[in-house]
């Protein structure tokens, strides 16, 4: 099996995990285990050939979002307003890693087939929940880079090193407000739904998600008024509830040093609310899913809350937002996104996304 | 279906206690899925070098038993010990003593088995090489070494079992619990699990399995138990249980015990439904 660099890089810090009372070796081998198995989901079609074949889906996903990656890097170069630009930036890569950790979070995170397989063997839980936490870690870490290496890089020649540390410091903020988001969004789907119930839900949710987020980039769009060329902008109290405007403030206020108060107040807000989001993660919502998860098998408690709202929806496919050609490119469109799992549900993203009408 | 329960048979516990302390010791456990109410009570005390035949209709909670005992369902009342260790207390090392074939095939099967069970070997703390030399020899005993660099994925169904049943016994365990085990097997491979299965328990250690084929269990077991309705209906080996019902073979015991004589009607009416227009 392959030996990741990100699990060399970890060696060096084992005496921390040891001080935290986990069986470093042990959970080292489970996070090499999973790091081989994402790099693995192929369509099961391949799945006869014997041993390694290098076609390889999480990288080929990569490659996808390294190409929007590029697309976000020249927009660094063009000539604009860095406020502006930095809005546009987010608000792609915001939606690029919601959306893919709200269709793989579920396997991270509920996977009922993990703990089938580790918990009769002598591996204590708190072990597992940090391989678990890692693997996320760095699975989105991977996500982000790939999205926003070249955009750092682009703004690093172009806007020096303090860019590039704003930046980089802003993607981990980011990182952690999706994930606060996507939990919440599980833990949502969870009090109305079952289980087996949730991958159904999660593909409703990416397209309403998609359905948000279009509206949310006029939205943004409408900051600013394009008009002769100039980029003309008016603060507006709706601006603050955008998080794009939160992590673009940060660029104009030290970059390009317009310190005004408008710009000051989102950049506090950048700074305030994934810090508030990521402190509820831990203390609220990390012990919902660990109580959550015992119950998630004893589905036959819940099915009966939830089968009235079931009932309403069932057999009714969201027909009302997809065209007929738009749903034969939903079906039959191949499964490169999806390094996480096997049951895929989040090509719809990649077919969201291609003919995704340009709101600008 | 409150069925008539013919008589509580033989509490073979009395003769057995005589064998000292009991490796795995069930009291009064019960479980409930939502308002389902799976097991009623259960109390069982299972002694060292014992083979255990567990049975019971389709969804009487033998697996679900499994399952608590091995702390992958939360939830039971009750009180479980094995090794002398209660398994509510968080403890993870009675389950270095433990092995266990799962009734559905779980495994990462975007693994090779070389990979699979080098990594479960390692989860018990077994070197590298040590397990990888035992796994290729088990695969080889079982007629799959040709697929031990293979996905599992790309594996039949019986040889899915085989990885299975060889990971469970990697470590050397002194407790088995077995869900199912033949499951999938050709007759070739069941003789040999059969004879493994007696070897081991002639060895000490103890094995808890629970089939659905009547005469292997009838063949191995030392004791067999049966439940139905979330109780244990019949306890004791094989000559004692077919003493007290006076019929012959397990699968007659089988049907008298869980009340079960309409094997006949219904198997009509099955054809008269598929028969409708
Ligand atoms: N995750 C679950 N959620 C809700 N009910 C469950 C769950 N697992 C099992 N049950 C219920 O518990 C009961 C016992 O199931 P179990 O799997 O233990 O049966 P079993 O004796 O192993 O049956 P079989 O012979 O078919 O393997 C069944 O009624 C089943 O519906
Ligand atoms: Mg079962």
């Amino acid at each position: 099996m392959k030996d990741f660099t990100i699990l060399k890089l970890l060696d060096r810090f084992d005496f921390l995990f040891k001080k935290m009372g986990v069986d470093y070796p042990i959970m080292r081998r489970i996070l090499q285990v999973q790091l081989t198995m994402d790099e693995r989901r192929v369509p099961t079609i391949l799945t006869n050939q014997k041993k390694t074949r290098s076609s390889n889906s999480f990288k080929s996903s990569l490659i996808t979002y390294g190409i929007l990656g590029f697309f976000i890097g020249l927009l660094m170069l063009v000539p604009f307003p860095l406020f502006y630009k930095m809005n546009l930036a987010f608000g792609l890569i915001i939606f690029m890693v919601m959306a893919t950790m709200i269709s793989d979070f579920s396997t991270v995170l509920l996977d009922v087939k993990d703990k089938n397989i580790l918990l009769p063997r002598p591996v204590d839980a708190r072990t597992v929940n940090t391989a678990k936490l890692l693997h996320i870690v760095i699975y989105l870490f991977t996500i982000t880079m790939s999205i926003s290496g070249l955009a750092l890089l682009a703004g690093l020649y172009k806007y020096g090193v303090a860019f590039t540390l704003i930046f980089m410091f802003e993607l981990v903020l980011i990182c952690c407000l999706v994930v606060f988001f996507t939990s919440i969004l599980y833990m949502a789907i969870l009090s109305f739904f079952d289980g087996e119930k949730l991958k159904d839900m999660i593909n409703y949710i990416q397209i309403l998600l998609s359905v948000f987020m279009l509206v949310g980039f006029q939205f943004m769009g409408r900051i600013f008024n394009l008009t002769h060329l100039t980029v003309a902008f008016h603060p507006a109290w709706w601006h603050f509830l955008i998080p794009t405007t939160w992590f673009a403030a940060p660029f104009s206020l030290f970059i390009e040093r317009n310190s005004s108060q408008y710009f000051t107040a989102l950049s506090l807000l950048a700074l305030i609310v994934p810090t508030t989001a990521t402190v509820l993660y831990m203390t609220l919502v990390i012990p919902y899913f660990e109580g959550k998860l015992q119950k998630l098998n004893s589905s036959s408690m819940r099915a009966k809350k939830g089968a009235a709202v079931r009932e309403k929806y069932s057999g009714r496919p969201p027909t009302c937002f997809a065209s007929a050609g738009r749903k034969r490119l939903f079906i039959n469109s191949p499964r490169i996104c999806c390094p996480m799992k096997e049951n895929s549900s989040c090509s719809c993203i990649h077919n969201w996304l291609s003919p995704w009408p340009c709101p600008f | 279906m409150n069925l008539n329960i013919p008589f509580m048979v033989i509490t073979a516990g009395d003769a057995m206690n005589t064998k000292g302390e009991a490796v795995v010791s069930i009291r009064n456990l019960a479980m409930s899925y939502g308002a389902n109410q799976v097991l009623r009570g259960i109390n069982l005390n299972v002694f060292q070098g014992e083979i255990i035949g567990y049975i019971g209709p389709n969804g009487a909670g033998k697996s679900t038993t499994v399952k608590i005992i091995l702390g992958l369902v939360d939830g039971f009342k009750g009180q479980i010990k094995v090794l002398g260790e209660d398994i509510a207390s968080g403890g993870i090392e009675y389950k270095r003593k433990i092995g266990y074939v799962p009734e559905t095939a779980e495994v990462y099967d975007t693994l090779t088995a070389h990979e699979y069970l080098t990594f479960i070997g390692e989860m018990y703390g077994l070197d590298f090489r040590l397990v990888d030399r035992k796994a290729q020899k088990l695969m080889a005993l079982f007629d799959i070494a040709d697929v031990y660099h293979a996905r599992i994925a790309s594996y039949s169904k019986g040889m899915k079992q085989k990885l299975l049943i060889i990971s469970s016994l990697l470590h050397n365990p002194d407790i088995l619990f077995f869900d199912e085990p033949l499951s999938g097997l050709d007759a070739n491979s069941v003789m040999v699990f059969k004879e493994i299965m007696t070897d081991l328990a002639a060895q000490g250690k103890t094995i808890f399995y629970s089939s659905h084929i009547m005469d292997v269990v009838e063949k191995i077991s030392s004791r067999i138990v049966l439940i139905n309705n979330g109780q244990i209906v019949a306890d004791g080996s094989f000559d004692q249980l077919s003493q007290k019902c006076r019929e012959g073979s397990l699968e007659e015991i089988f049907n008298q015990l869980t009340g079960f004589n309409r094997h006949k009607e219904i198997a009509d009416e099955f054809i008269a439904v598929l028969g409708e227009a």
